[in-house]
């Protein structure tokens, strides 16, 4: 669809199209400015400000950087993040596949289970991994019954079940963008190269997986950004015991009450996932042109 | 060597489909439970504890709570989202794909920090937590699906239609109100029961912009779960999977749920 044949689609009964426009876009763009802008400034200000309401601009920070314990909490924020990531593209990527083969008897099922939890409350499938991962629960249950070892594992509270549940929180995410960039691959392009003598697995290597890249990296994006700031899962999951970054803006902004602090929690939060987001966007951007250039 | 591949697939994606509905399986066992723990097997099928949360005032208050912040929620995301999408579709590609941006920008930023954004902003404003100041949080999340569902319904819909109306006489009112409109019924559903659950289910706004007064279902199963692991929660928690799922179910009858989350299903091929 051209731009010139979208204009003035479907709205040509508002009196002049610049007005018009305009009028459509006000109460979104106002909403936006007051609730979501204001705010966010407020953050960033106060982020900068010291109790007594000065701005000596590094107070907060400086507490931040040269405590170990908060070090550590931002550390084990990102070590997470990316680790469950890898793990979700390794994961997500035969799901994916299976996905884009319309052939597939179970797709249907497969795709039901894969997409359903994206609309399933975080807290009521984190809560199915408490069970799960507790002392008595399925996990243990199935080691000790299996006679695959006798000392019950903890999991709950430890990082690894965090990963765990983590990964499979954030899966859909992975999933979906991979599956639609393997449904935009022409299948002609698979054909030549088995025709040029490739094996399934080097076409699969030199042509499927470049292909898909793009998908991989948005996904791996949108799992990194929603790992680095969930909240639910690391509270249930991890608890006190390993909190992680949303827990401590959480802690310091609503049982601390130091707003100033919790501030600047969160800016050093948004600034390291959208370190990811921005890398995502400048390398897709540059992928882009050169696919432009090349054609 | 292809024939292995595609039956190791076969068997890799079975063991993690069991994966993947695992813990919401667990959660709807368990909550079925006659017992006073959680029990594996459950040991009998009994929906005392499901009558254990409807009976109890303050689940079902925080319940109703819940439905009324979701329902304001849902509204409020189609006046701001339905005039905003249609704006998008009419402007200039560039300018377009910048306010898009703009639009979606909420899903970008950690949701817990437009939750300590409002919550100073409310403070600083001596507004005091309510329906209200949470159901202003989660618009802003159900916002963006509203003008996403509303555009992807409409990106089918061809302008020659719509000319064609006005070519047969039709008055550009009713040309919106007969042709357009209808044409991106399926974005607005699709757009509206996701801003339903997503106002349901979310803890990390409703956490920062209520107070023990107004008390969201979620935020209270959240501080359930955190102190007990009981078939109760689980009960609470399967009341939410129950309406996600039905929720579910009534997208997939009206938009295809393929087509909401971006992949081809089977039935358009």
């Amino acid at each position: 669809m051209t731009a010139g044949a979208t204009d003035k689609a479907g709205i040509s009964w508002l009196p002049g199209r610049q007005a018009g426009l305009a009028l459509l876009l006000a109460p979104a763009l106002v909403y936006y400015f007051v609730v979501l802008f204001l705010p966010q400034l407020e953050i960033a200000t106060a982020s900068l400000m010291a109790a007594d309401g000065r701005f000596p601009v590094d107070t907060n920070f400086r507490r931040f950087v040269t405590d170990p314990f908060f070090l550590s909490i931002l550390w084990r924020t990102v070590r997470l993040s990316v680790i469950s990531t890898l793990l979700a593209v390794i994961v997500a990527y035969p799901i994916a596949i299976y996905l884009s083969q319309p052939w597939r008897r179970w797709r249907a099922v497969v795709a039901f289970a894969v997409i359903t939890p994206i609309m399933i409350s975080a807290v009521a499938r984190s809560y199915g991994w408490v069970i799960i991962l507790g002392p008595a629960g399925l996990l243990n249950q199935a080691i000790t019954g299996l006679h695959l070892g006798t000392d019950p594992q903890h999991l709950l509270y430890t990082e690894t079940g965090l990963v765990i549940a983590l990964t499979h929180l954030h899966l859909p995410f992975m999933v979906l963008p991979i599956t639609a960039a393997l449904q935009q691959i022409d299948p002609s392009i698979l054909r030549a190269s088995r025709i040029l003598g490739a094996g399934s697995m080097r076409t699969f290597w030199r042509v499927t997986l470049p292909l898909t890249l793009p998908g991989i990296t948005a996904g791996a994006t949108i799992v990194f950004c929603l790992n680095g700031s969930s909240f639910v899962t690391p509270a249930l999951i991890g608890g006190a015991r390993i909190p992680m970054m949303s827990f401590l803006i959480y802690q310091q902004g609503l049982d601390v009450r130091d707003w100033n602090f919790a501030s600047a929690v969160a800016i050093v939060l948004l600034l390291s996932t959208s370190t990811i987001v921005i890398a995502h966007l400048i390398w897709s951007g540059r992928r882009q042109r050169r696919a432009a250039g090349a054609a | 060597m292809q024939r292995y591949v595609d039956k190791l697939i076969s068997g890799y994606v079975a063991l993690l489909t069991v994966a993947m509905v695992l813990p919401t399986v667990v959660v709807l066992i368990a909550s079925l439970t006659p017992r006073e723990y959680l029990a594996f097997p459950p040991g009998g099928l009994s929906f005392r504890w499901y009558g254990a949360v409807f009976e109890s005032g303050v689940w079902m208050s925080a319940l109703w709570v819940s439905i009324r912040i979701a329902t304001l929620v849902t509204i409020a995301a189609l006046l701001l989202g339905i005039p905003a999408a249609l704006a998008l579709r009419a402007a200039k590609s560039r300018i377009s794909a910048t306010l898009q941006a703009v639009f979606l920008s909420p899903l970008m930023i950690p949701s817990i920090l437009i939750g300590l954004g409002l919550l100073r902003f409310f403070d600083e404003m001596h507004v005091r937590p309510s329906v209200a100041t949470v159901a202003i949080g989660h618009t802003l999340l159900a916002t963006p699906y509203v003008i996403r569902y509303v555009l992807a319904g409409l990106a089918g819909v061809d302008p020659a239609l719509e000319r064609a109306a006005g070519i047969l006489g039709a008055g550009k009112w009713r040309t919106f109100s007969k042709v357009t409109f209808p044409l991106m019924r399926h974005g607005i559903v699709a757009g509206a029961l996701f801003s339903f659950i997503i106002s349901l289910d979310d803890v990390n706004i409703a956490l920062f912009l209520s107070d023990i007064r107004v008390v969201p279902f979620s935020v209270k199963l959240m501080s359930h779960v955190e102190q007990n692991a009981d078939p109760l929660g689980a009960a609470v928690a399967s009341v939410l999977v129950l309406i996600a799922l039905a929720v579910l179910f009534v997208c997939d009858r009206i938009a295809g749920i393929d087509w909401m989350f971006g992949i081809k299903g089977s039935r358009h091929e």
